[in-house]
């Protein structure tokens, strides 16, 4: 039954998890080619007083086209694409149902709210995993055919925290589209509440701590493999706010 | 199986401050095909939404075909099928991918029936739902519906916007399916010569409670207007006889709206000095009508009925039950 379910709301995301996958894949696979331009950006940037400060937070970088690579595609760009399409894909997934009146159909059958609830999240789990997955393999893949090889199963080690960072962004957005009945409104208060999980990573006492912190996965960089305690963080959220997301679900009448 | 398909115990339902479904002590027999009537916002849809398990009750329960939609409503939902009044397929699907998803869902599945109806109603198996007409999606989901032989089927408003073509193949369609198998049906509807036409018994719902649940013959039988023109005042006594559910009246003369004991009340009322009267039989719609009127305004027209007053038109709100019609 779950894989009836599972299969219907895979068809229903494919266009998104396409349109997703071909974003992420261009942007992993134009940062390679992008490091010697960003070097010289960088060298053209020295002789600029007021851009010293910039100059000096991405020195590093210039120089060590791992960490370039690293720190712009899991810190910055991954995590951005997979929020953002956690919010387009999740923010209908309920409230649209419930929108067109589908749910009428599709809960009068004879499967649980749970059931409905679970092939959603795995069917939107299962396109976060691709697009992660896909565009982190177009970044290798790039930096390869660019004469810039670097380690697969070292640069492969964050995905899990990118993947489970997506859950969170998927429960949360569920919670949003359990709540609201317009599927719009629900897509925008997810985004909303990324964007200010994100400012609140980037600055004051929780920098780099919060889910975009914690997907970025900065101890592994030099370990080489995951770090668990951010690994455990991530699926304690995603478990908790999408327990409270198929709560809301359950609850509220169609 | 039991005598009873449906069953509601005090089922209430509120949204807020507004109470749309109050106390509501249904029965259904198994079997049946009950119209459940009433006029717009009376509580029907949120009724069979609670018999479905899509709306909680605020107090009270049901039980459909044995189970407590709330407590077990996958059990429900698989002995049941279910056409609300808005179009609810996925628009994306072809007719084929639809039934293919909903044969996958339930354990029992009838892929003759299928192919034997999906040919007799001519429908395309391969063109996406949201490009079929209105028509041919109410017939799609139908089959849909019926494919799985549920012990009950529940119709919110299913002749909405079907042209009359249409809605007697859906009628038809059903009831070979309900003729074969006796399956319960439950049907919400304002199209009340359409009720007459298939539903053995009436359910009239207003203002969230049930007001009348008569086998169709019944009403008939013994839903009449006794119309009558007396020589003097009549006695107060006679708008409360047993049987009596409504009265208009214009100086001496009354109409009385009889749903039971006619001989009875015919009797007493001719005890009383009078010129003529006058017994009118009333169909489906008259009834609704007295019903419906008699909720919003019935206090209204005894009360001045009572006071000597006509009651015509006195609050310049439309037709209410102090209009004699005729």
């Amino acid at each position: 039954m779950m894989m009836v379910l599972y299969l219907k709301e895979l068809r229903e995301v494919r266009r998104k998890m396409i349109i997703a996958l071909l974003i992420s894949a261009f942007v992993g696979a134009s940062l390679p080619p992008m490091f010697d331009m960003f070097k010289r950006t960088i060298e053209m940037i020295a002789d600029i007083s007021w851009a010293e400060s910039l100059r000096q937070q991405v020195e590093a970088q210039a120089a060590d086209f791992e960490l370039y690579l690293w720190s712009n595609w899991y810190g910055k760009n991954l995590p951005q694409i997979i929020f953002v399409f956690a919010a387009i894909l999740a923010g209908p997934m309920l409230a649209g149902e419930r929108a067109s009146g589908t749910f009428q159909f599709l809960l009068t059958k004879p499967v649980s709210r749970t059931q409905v609830f679970l092939s959603k999240y795995a069917a939107g789990a299962t396109a976060i995993a691709v697009i992660s997955i896909g565009g982190t393999v177009a970044a290798l893949v790039a930096a390869d055919l660019s004469g810039k090889p670097v380690d697969t199963l070292w640069f492969l080690a964050p995905q899990a925290a990118q993947i489970l960072g997506g859950l969170c962004f998927l429960s949360l957005s569920l919670l949003f589209s359990a709540l609201i009945d317009d599927s719009v409104t629900a897509g925008v208060a997810a985004v909303g509440a990324g964007v200010a999980l994100m400012v609140a990573d980037s600055v004051g006492p929780v920098r780099g701590r919060l889910i975009f912190g914690m997907m970025a996965e900065s101890r592994s960089f030099t370990a080489g493999v995951p770090n668990p305690v951010p690994l455990l963080v991530l699926a304690a959220v995603a478990a908790i706010v999408g327990y409270a997301a198929l709560a809301v679900f359950c609850r509220r009448d169609v | 199986m039991s005598e009873y398909a449906i069953r509601t115990y005090e089922l209430t339902k509120r949204f807020g401050s507004t109470t749309s479904v109050d106390g509501l002590n249904l029965e259904i027999k198994t079997g049946s095909i009950t119209a459940l009537v009433g006029p717009n916002g009376a509580g029907k849809s949120t009724t069979i939404k609670m018999l479905l398990g899509l709306v909680k009750p605020t107090s009270g329960r049901a039980e459909v075909v044995g189970y407590d939609p709330v407590k077990e409503p996958v059990k429900v939902q698989s002995k049941i099928g279910y056409i609300p009044e808005t179009q609810s397929l996925y628009g994306h699907m072809t007719a084929d991918d639809l039934l293919r998803f909903c044969s996958r869902l339930h354990s029992r599945w009838d892929a003759e029936f299928v192919d034997e109806y999906i040919s007799r109603l001519g429908l395309p198996r391969n063109k996406r739902i949201k490009e079929l007409s209105k028509g041919m999606k109410t017939q799609l989901h139908l089959i849909a519906e019926l494919a799985h032989h549920p012990d009950v089927l529940i119709l919110d408003e299913p002749f909405n916007g079907l042209d009359p073509i249409n809605t007697r193949y859906f009628i038809e369609a059903l009831l070979d399916e309900v003729g074969q198998r006796g399956q319960t049906v439950l049907i919400a509807t304002h199209l009340l010569f359409q009720v007459e036409r298939i539903a053995d018994t009436v359910c009239l719902m207003n203002r969230g409670k049930l007001v009348m649940s008569r086998p169709i013959d019944e009403i008939k039988l013994n839903e009449k207007k006794v119309k009558i023109a007396f020589q003097v005042d009549p006695p107060e006594h006679l708008f409360t006889l047993p049987g009596v559910v409504g009265v208009e009246r214009q100086g001496r003369r009354c109409v009385f709206h009889v749903s039971d004991r006619l001989e009875e009340v015919v009797a007493e009322l001719r005890k009383v000095p009078h010129f003529a009267v006058e017994i009118v039989d009333l169909n489906l719609e008259d009834v609704f009508m007295e019903y419906a009127l008699n909720g919003r305004k019935g206090r209204y027209a005894l009360d001045r009925c009572r006071s000597g007053d006509d009651g015509l038109h006195r609050d310049g709100d439309g037709p209410h039950r102090g209009d004699v019609r005729q």
